[in-house]
């Protein structure tokens, strides 16, 4: 046997196995759960600070006069909760005919149906709230078309519940069509052989066979917007949501309540997390009245195509148009004020040739995002891949529920909060290691992202043949070289787009980095920046490009995945 | 108990044409089965009649009543598929009375109805199992069950037997086709298996590329086979080409690439046509004496020997090198030749098939 | 040419004994089937004997090497699958190679045994191909010649024609077993395929639940099962009850509606309630022969054309029902409806004591 061989074999052995485990254990427990499960320690080391600040310290604020800070997180937190319940009500109702469609037709252009869903995905958070303002609440978008002076929908609730149901949008529709399409069609072929028609099928039986899995969905949608920031810092205006409160406190250097939020906005996401996982068998839908006259006439082929028409258009005026608009807005405004003709006030002025141009720092903030995530990528496919065995190929028992739970928690806590969290774990208040900048804007990064390299990883090694692995064996691998040999080669694609789709999520991620950022500014932090100092413009550039950077991995992706 | 008609019936996916042109009469109460090896459209000819899939071309007809545009809802046709298809989320009984419960039929007809379904079928004794508790054989049970009591007058089985142990599938092959026949039902039935087409059908159908090569008896698939792929689909045969060489009113023969005369007295064909002469392994004889006709003989050496139930098989080389498969009943003699032995074979006439080569398997 | 044994050798998941003490001698040389239908425990034995699961109780040797200890990697023996588990990204070259290359051999002497392989398997042509350019039977060549390559002894089949169509089924039974005893090699093959068992087999272990049943060679399967199961599993039987009586020395039992047939000697006592079993081949129609001892009048329900034999279901005067297989070609031809006798002789007349659960035995839920 060669040296590599040899070697594979000495390390298959069980004790390097036991090693191997406890290592990415560690990792995850120091650099993914730890910091979001530590602002607990913190919130009750600094108990005294937090109670002088949020109850005890009177201020004014519009609440009145001597008012707590108590009552300001509070109206945060309600707020964000109904705002999370809307958005998902909107989103199950707009996403689940989407996903009945993609799940069950075939028409020509579907490819480029199912590749426009995924738009609000692609696109940087931040980038997507700068073009939702721009197409609902500013004269340059809908408004101008109508010919009104003024915004639609001005920046505060209205305008993050809209922004809210685009960004949440492909994800819903995404969960429900592979729900959907889990549900084997001959079951509803042979209730059609039966009698009936269309809807009572879908009501009777493929309702049935996904309802849990649309509660799973409806609860990270909920979680979803419950913990949306980047583009909400942006089309919030005024108002304030509970994760935008938490950048503010840190912003404004009042760490005690910062500290205080984030603690309830992570015991309101591991409670939804719970959730998820024990809610889901327990609720019926009505089977027992049969309307077979009602439901015959609804089936009809016209009535069909009237659904999927409003279907499309619903998608098309609340997710494509909007998300898509800063391209428009960009040309408009590209070499000057379309209104006034000045161009100073244009994109191309404002970016090149400006006095204070903004390319320079356009230039060093992409190369600081691409470093971070790439860096962030790599790390965690390194410690994410034998973390998927773990979870698929040991035999946890009790467990794995619990392991699942925990890697899930990066994805279900606000990014705020989750900034925040990092900011005190590694910071001053914490294991003093960091302050705020590059390396700790790495380590959020490793934290966040996480998980979207874990679970696509999860799905891969599942759909892993066992058998060829034994085969391997037989022909007289060890484990490891079996590793090397057979299923790193299988699993090349998997990991490929688990890592695209983990470096472009890192791309555009916003809320988190605003947080822990010193010095260093990553593109969307540079956007939020631009616009709030209105630089529309020149933000709008900087969104185009980190779109169009973003779209061009997700084709890459989509090539390396084949067409499935 | 309708009489079902294909005409000139298409349906393509893409570019690929699952079924082409065909046209098929499925009499009233007959037992008809589509045989044919996996992937010659016979699943999609199903899901053509039920109505689940409409065709891009030709017209279908039950009873002379056009179904173009009719939803399978309205058609009647019962259907039970390869992997049952049993609701998972009801159990026995709201399958089977699934039917006429979504057409909000009478309550107590229903449960007459489908309790005599459930007899039938000698399942009586588990309505309130759901599906992942049964064994393979009790859920295609309550999946017949299901469609029976639907009131459907014609049957579609997509493989109904494929996924079963081979025991149970023998034994409930002949429980279909009696049920079927006691109802008076139309059945089509969709196969691989040769087997379970010549036991349970009327009718059969040999599929080829999407189209019926051949329909007709068991026994005439058998006995006049009307190409080479029917021919090779019941049993083993042994495939030789040759030129013919001279013919008469009713016989030809035939030399084949290897020296060897054969004589058919099957058909006529012309002088000098290139043919496939085919014989097959159970109509080889071997000879225990010799004799001394040329004319549909081979000489060759035993190079292996099969047991099968009641038959034994011969692997026989020949001098020119190629293989010939001969299969013998046990209960006879010549059953009995050891491995190395030289042994001469012969056939009839009336065993030689001849085909016109311009086809192939 | 090793030969293997199990000792004792249970296997347990859960609360479920999916393997009962087991003790078996596979001998040097041997094509040894495991035959039994789905879940009864086959596969789960194989997958111990080549190490991939590991027994809760008892030993595995092979040639008197104690390798229950021993990873799959080191008991030198090949797999086949029913699947193939040719690795897709592999030439069929390198997939033959494979165990060779991870053995560390230089490559003049990988190239000299694959390049043998692939002759004896008859994948010269397609060496350079990737397999999913290849069909059904090029695949499972390419993972038996994998197999071979590597130079193990020992091989184990897990249901290895299972994903062939019929034909090339039948025409493999016998490529796969020259192979074996061309290169001298022991074989284990699982199957739920009775007529491939009896077919291929030097000698077959019915197993059912957890448990061998019987272990003979096909002809001793075939004319002395050991018990209901196996006598219905193996084969086509007719199945009849009824009392046992004894005349002289002879054994005789009594049907329904009072028939009388001559049974095979057996030792059971009169009274006994008994089932009486005979091949379905081992049965004649005739439309000559008398009422009498082992002579029964029927009357034909179905005729089944299947080529080369027809298959007769007949309901007997008793009303009980039984199956007959004939050869075309020999014997008078019935059509539905005809009555015919149907007559056997005493020796092919097997004797079984009435069991407590019959369906269960015959597996017929």
């Amino acid at each position: 046997m060669r040296l590599l061989e040899r070697v594979e074999k000495r390390l298959s052995g069980r004790r390097y196995r036991t090693a191997g485990t406890v290592l990415v254990l560690l990792f995850l427990f120091v650099f993914i759960v730890g910091p979001p499960l530590s602002v607990f320690l913190m919130v009750v080391k600094n108990w005294g600070d937090i109670y002088a600040t949020v109850f005890a310290d009177p201020f004014f604020s519009e609440v009145g006069k001597g008012a707590f800070r108590w009552s300001m997180i509070q109206k945060a937190l309600v707020r964000s909760l109904e705002i999370a319940a809307i958005v998902t009500v909107v989103d199950l109702i707009i996403g689940l005919p989407m996903a009945l469609i993609l799940a069950r037709y075939e028409f020509r252009g579907k490819r480029l149906v199912d590749t426009l869903i995924d738009l609000p995905m692609v696109v940087p958070t931040a980038a997507l709230g700068f073009s939702l303002y721009l197409f609902w609440g500013s004269v340059d978008g809908l408004s101008g078309l109508l010919g009104l002076k003024t915004g639609l929908a001005s920046r505060g609730p209205l305008l993050i519940i809209l922004t809210h149901v685009a960004f949440s949008y492909p994800y819903i529709v995404r969960s429900l069509k592979e729900i959907i399409g889990a549900v084997d069609r001959n079951l509803e072929y042979a209730a059609r052989t039966l009698g009936a028609p269309p809807l009572t099928v879908f009501r009777t039986v493929t309702a049935p066979l996904i309802k849990s899995g649309v509660l799973a969905g409806s609860i990270l949608c909920f979680t979803r917007s419950l913990g949306e920031t980047g583009a909400t810092i942006i089309v919030a205006g005024a108002f304030y949501t509970a994760p935008l409160l938490v950048v503010e406190y840190r912003q404004l250097l009042m760490i005690p309540p910062a500290a205080f939020l984030s603690m309830i906005l992570v015991s309101i996401s591991a409670v939804l997390l719970a959730s998820l996982r024990f809610s889901a068998e327990r609720f019926g839908l009505p089977i027992k009245g049969v309307w077979p006259r009602t439901e015959r006439l609804l089936s009809g082929k016209n009535q069909r195509r009237l659904r999927d028409l409003a279907t499309l258009s619903l998608f098309a005026l609340l997710v494509l148009l909007p998300t898509s608009f800063i391209f428009v807005y960009l040309f408009k405004w590209w070499s000057g004020s379309p209104y006034t003709g000045n161009p100073q006030l244009g994109a191309f002025y404002q970016v090149f040739l400006a006095p204070d141009k903004k390319l320079p720092e356009l230039w060093s903030s992409i190369v600081a995002s691409f470093e971070v995530a790439a860096l962030s990528t790599a790390i965690n496919i390194v410690a994410g891949l034998p973390m998927a065995f773990i979870l698929v190929r040991r035999n946890l028992g009790k467990f794995k529920g619990l392991l699942d739970a925990l890697i899930d928690i990066p994805l279900t806590i606000p990014t705020s909060a989750l900034g925040f969290s990092f900011f005190l774990f590694w910071g001053s208040q914490g294991l003093s290691l960091l302050g705020p900048g590059f390396w700790m804007i790495i380590l959020v990064h490793i934290g966040f992202t996480y998980p979207y390299i874990v679970r696509p990883l999860v799905a891969v090694v599942e759909g892993l043949d066992v058998h060829m692995e034994e085969a391997s064996r037989t022909l007289g691998a060890s484990p490891l070289t079996v590793f090397r040999t057979v299923i790193l080669p299988t699993m090349k694609q998997g990991i490929l787009a688990a890592a695209i789709m983990s470096f472009t999520r890192s791309l555009g991620e916003t809320g988190a980095t605003v947080v822990v950022m010193g010095l260093t500014r990553t593109v969307p932090v540079l956007i939020v920046q631009w616009v709030e100092s209105l630089a529309l413009p020149a933000a709008a550039f900087a969104c185009v490009v980190l779109i169009t950077i973003s779209l061009a991995l997700l084709l890459v992706l989509r090539y390396v995945l084949g067409w499935k | 108990m309708p009489e079902v008609r294909l005409e000139n019936v298409t349906k393509r996916y893409g570019k690929t044409e699952a079924v082409k042109n065909l046209s098929l009469t499925v009499y009233d109460g007959e037992y008809f089965t589509l045989l044919g090896p996996i992937g010659s459209g016979k699943t999609t000819t199903l899901m053509l009649l039920a109505g689940l899939i409409e065709a891009d071309e030709g017209e279908i007809y039950f009873d002379d009543r056009p179904m173009k545009g009719v939803p399978p809802e309205d058609r009647g046709v019962g259907f039970v598929f390869e992997t049952f298809a049993l609701f998972p989320h009801y159990n026995v009984w709201e399958n089977v009375t699934y039917g006429p419960r979504v057409r909000n039929e009478e309550l107590t007809s229903t449960r007459k109805v489908a309790e005599e379904m459930l007899q039938m079928v000698l399942l009586e004794d588990r309505p309130d199992a759901l599906p992942d508790e049964l064994s393979g054989g009790m859920k295609q049970r309550t999946a017949l069950a299901r469609a029976l009591t639907s009131g459907a007058k014609i049957l579609l089985l997509d493989e109904p037997l494929g996924s079963l142990d081979a025991k149970i599938r023998s034994a409930l092959a002949l429980d279909l086709r009696r049920i079927v026949k006691a109802l008076g039902l139309t059945a089509i039935h969709v196969t691989n298996n040769v087997e379970e087409a010549m036991t349970i059908s009327d009718r059969v159908a040999m599929m080829h590329n999407g189209l019926p090569e051949q329909v007709g008896l068991p026994k005439e698939l058998y006995e006049n086979p009307k190409s080479i792929f029917v021919m090779d689909f019941v049993g083993d045969v042994n495939l030789f080409n040759g030129v013919v060489t001279s013919s008469g009113e009713d016989f030809t023969e035939v030399t084949t690439e290897e020296g060897v005369p054969f004589r058919s007295s099957r058909q006529s064909i012309e002088i000098g046509t290139r043919v496939h002469a085919v014989v097959r392994a159970e109509d080889v004889d071997i000879l225990l004496e010799n004799e001394k006709d040329a004319v549909n003989m081979l000489h060759g050496t035993v190079k292996e020997k099969l047991f099968l139930l009641g038959f034994t098989k011969y692997l026989i080389e020949l001098e020119t090198g190629r293989e010939v498969v001969a299969e013998v009943p046990s209960m006879r003699r010549e059953a009995e030749l050891r491995v190395g032995e030289t042994i001469t074979m012969k056939f009839t006439p009336q065993n030689v098939y001849l085909f016109q080569i311009e086809e192939s398997i | 040419m090793p030969d293997m044994r199990l000792v004792n050798v249970t296997k347990r998941f859960d609360n479920v004994v999916a393997v009962d003490r087991l003790n078996l001698h596979v001998r040097s040389g041997e094509y040894f089937v495991f035959l039994g239908p789905s879940g009864c425990g086959k596969t789960t034995t194989l997958r111990i004997v080549a190490g991939l699961t590991e027994p809760t109780e008892g030993e595995v040797y092979i040639e008197d090497r104690n390798v229950s200890e021993v990873p799959p990697e080191d008991r030198n023996i090949g797999l086949v699958f029913q699947h193939f588990e040719v690795f897709p990204f592999m030439t069929v070259y390198d997939n033959v190679a494979y165990s060779l290359t991870i053995q560390g051999l230089d490559d003049e002497e990988i190239d000299k045994r694959v390049h043998q392989t692939l002759e004896v398997t008859g994948l010269n042509d397609v060496a350079d191909n990737y397999p999913n350019n290849l069909s059904a039977p090029e695949l499972q060549r390419c993972s038996i010649a994998r197999v071979l390559a590597g130079g193990s002894k020992l091989l184990l089949l897990d249901e290895p024609l299972g994903s062939l169509d019929p034909k090339t089924r039948e025409r493999f039974r016998f490529t796969l077993r020259s192979i074996v005893k061309g290169r001298g090699l022991t074989a284990i093959h699982v199957t739920h395929d009775q007529e491939e068992a009896m077919a291929m087999a030097d000698r077959i272990a019915v197993f059912r639940e957890g448990r061998i049943l019987q272990v003979g060679s096909p002809v001793e399967l075939y004319e002395r099962p050991a018990s209901i199961f196996v006598a219905n599993f193996v084969g086509e039987t007719n199945f009849l009850e009824g009392i046992v009586e004894k005349r002289e020395r002879k054994t005789l039992v009594r049907l329904r509606g009072d028939l009388l047939i001559e049974a095979a000697e057996s030792e059971f006592d009169a009274g006994s309630r008994a089932v009486v079993a005979v091949r379905r081949e081992n049965m004649f129609l005739s439309s000559s022969g008398e009422k009498g001892v082992n002579s029964l009048l029927g009357h034909v329900i179905r005729v089944a054309f299947l080529g080369k034999l027809i298959r007769y279901r007949i309901e007997l005067e008793n009303g009980d029902f039984i199956e007959v297989k004939q050869p075309t070609r020999t014997g008078e031809i019935f059509e539905e409806g005809e009555s015919a006798h149907v007559i056997f002789s005493p020796e092919k007349v097997l004797v079984y004591r009435y069991p407590k659960d019959l369906f269960h035995e015959l597996a017929l839920r």
